[in-house]
């Protein structure tokens, strides 16, 4: 195969240059609006926990297995590990993703393994490992934070002891607007973005990314923005929890 | 066309150097130059560095360093100005290749790293090109370069941040961390801080979450150090500068 031949999708239209027209997003939602959030936890019959978390069109899957023997050769450790593997199926965007661990697919694995490792109770599970294995299925912005709600929920699923559910959300900056849970579409055309993880009960950050530059006034305006996010999504993960246990 | 500089840190040392091509752009940024980083860690900068280890860091910094410079996807955002390596708006444009290397790990490597890359960049001259007459709009623009040093024009760093890692250890913060404090580290944040103390990145590290309370004290902090370490910077390229020319 021809690697330097870049794969050209089928139907390809321009990226829209306006996401926000005359003050409104192109899907018609409000600035602090998520798009249709659908979560369920227990969908994967081999994992010891697993969830299948949908934020509009980004659909992730997520399983977690353990805690078990490490496969690989590691020093002794009075704590257990976390092991966070994100992959993007090759058919997720628009155009194909070569086969094999991109670099996009290590960073998001080390960003959800920071949100992570803060929530797990590692010295519950000495000398073992828990793997968390996420597969976005469709990438249609904002994957990061659907992929630590589904881990979250999974790790939730399998009965491994948190601290707090993790639950994250972003936001991206366009013409100065803070967009809550950004499409694809939204986030090509941000200027600065910002990603939160956070333990709502605990009051806790697992994880926080910004990007672009920001003053003292809109980081914390944004930080707020995501907290308040955060809440909506933990109340939504609790309340899956429990209609999958009733 | 090149700059390098080397920096200690205490006993973190890192090489940078800068390389101009031209390339062609993107198709989503016609009027935009492009960036590359690529951080390579020798083994011989610590024992963990061999093999596979040394290289998931090395993509890891990458990732890290790109994120704080480049712009999104937009080609908004960003600290260094890609619109001004422009040449010939969506068939040619100047690419700046930053290759750092590790050659000593002590610490605060990326702090090490955003700050040689800095004055790298400050170093960096990019020569004359001018565009030759087209008559018909599909040709390849004809390109001449004018190999005068004094013609030269620099790249606009006024923008650029530094990145300060403000770690937390109990109640007390720490700049600058050694290998050494940094086992004993609960979490960090990187702070990328530019000249006038405005954040422009933002990333948590280590196991153990965060008080919002104490991420904002933790920001407060790195922030502060910005500015003095931009102009400390800023006279230091300069005198070397001036210690070259004599």
């Amino acid at each position: 195969m021809n690697r330097e031949v870049p794969s050209v999708p089928f139907n390809e239209g321009d990226r829209p240059k306006e996401v926000l027209k005359g003050g409104t997003r192109l899907d018609g939602r409000g600035f602090e609006v998520f798009r249709n959030v659908f979560m369920k936890p227990g969908t994967l019959s081999q994992a010891a926990g697993s969830a299948y978390a949908e934020f509009g069109n980004t659909k992730v899957i997520a399983g977690v297995y353990g805690p078990r023997e490490s496969e690989r050769k590691e020093a002794f450790s009075t704590e257990g590990r976390l092991q966070c593997d994100v992959k993007l199926a090759s058919y997720s965007r628009r155009e194909r993703k070569a086969f094999g661990q991109n670099d996009e697919e290590r960073e998001l694995s080390a960003q959800m393994q920071t949100a992570l490792e803060a929530a797990v109770r590692l010295h519950t599970f000495p000398k073992a490992n828990v793997d968390i294995y996420c597969l976005v299925l469709e990438s249609a912005g904002s994957d990061l934070a659907v992929c630590i709600c589904a881990a979250s929920l999974a790790l939730a699923d399998a009965g491994i002891e948190m601290e707090d559910m993790v639950s994250a959300c972003s936001v991206s900056r366009v013409d100065g607007h803070l967009l809550l849970d950004p499409t694809m579409d939204e986030a090509y055309r941000e200027d600065g973005s910002a990603l939160l993880a956070m333990m709502p009960s605990a009051n806790a950050v697992a994880q926080v990314v910004l990007t672009g530059q920001w003053s003292n006034a809109q980081a914390s305006e944004v930080l707020q923005l995501c907290m308040g996010g955060c809440a909506q999504i933990d109340a939504y993960m609790r309340q899956c929890l429990k209609e999958a246990a009733a | 066309m090149i700059g390098k500089d080397l920096k200690h840190l205490g006993n973190t040392d890192v090489l940078v150097g800068v390389k101009a091509e031209i390339g062609i752009p993107l198709e989503e940024t016609p009027d935009c130059g492009g960036l590359q980083v690529t951080v390579e860690c020798s083994p011989c900068a610590g024992p963990s560095y061999q093999g596979r280890s040394g290289e998931e860091l090395g993509i890891e910094l990458t990732k890290s360093l790109e994120r704080y410079l480049k712009p999104g996807r937009s080609g908004k955002g960003g600290c260094v100005d890609l619109r001004a390596l422009s040449i010939v708006s969506g068939r040619r444009c100047w690419i700046l290749c930053i290759d750092a290397l590790v050659l000593a790990a002590d610490g605060s490597l990326l702090d090490a790293l955003s700050i040689t890359a800095k004055a790298a960049l400050q170093d960096t001259r990019i020569p004359l090109v001018e565009v030759g007459a087209t008559e018909n709009p599909g040709e390849e623009p004809e390109l001449e370069l004018d190999d005068d040093p004094a013609h030269a024009t620099q790249v606009d760093t006024s923008n650029i941040p530094v990145i300060i890692t403000v770690s937390q250890a109990g109640r007390a913060y720490i700049l600058d961390a050694s290998s050494q404090e940094e086992t004993c580290i609960d979490s960090a944040i990187q702070l990328a801080v530019d000249s006038s103390g405005a954040v422009c990145g933002l990333s948590k590290l280590g196991p153990s979450a965060l008080n919002p309370a104490v991420l904002q004290e933790m920001m407060a902090m790195g922030q502060q150090q910005g500015p003095p370490l931009a102009e400390a910077l800023d006279t230091f390229v300069k005198s070397s500068a001036s210690l070259m020319q004599q």
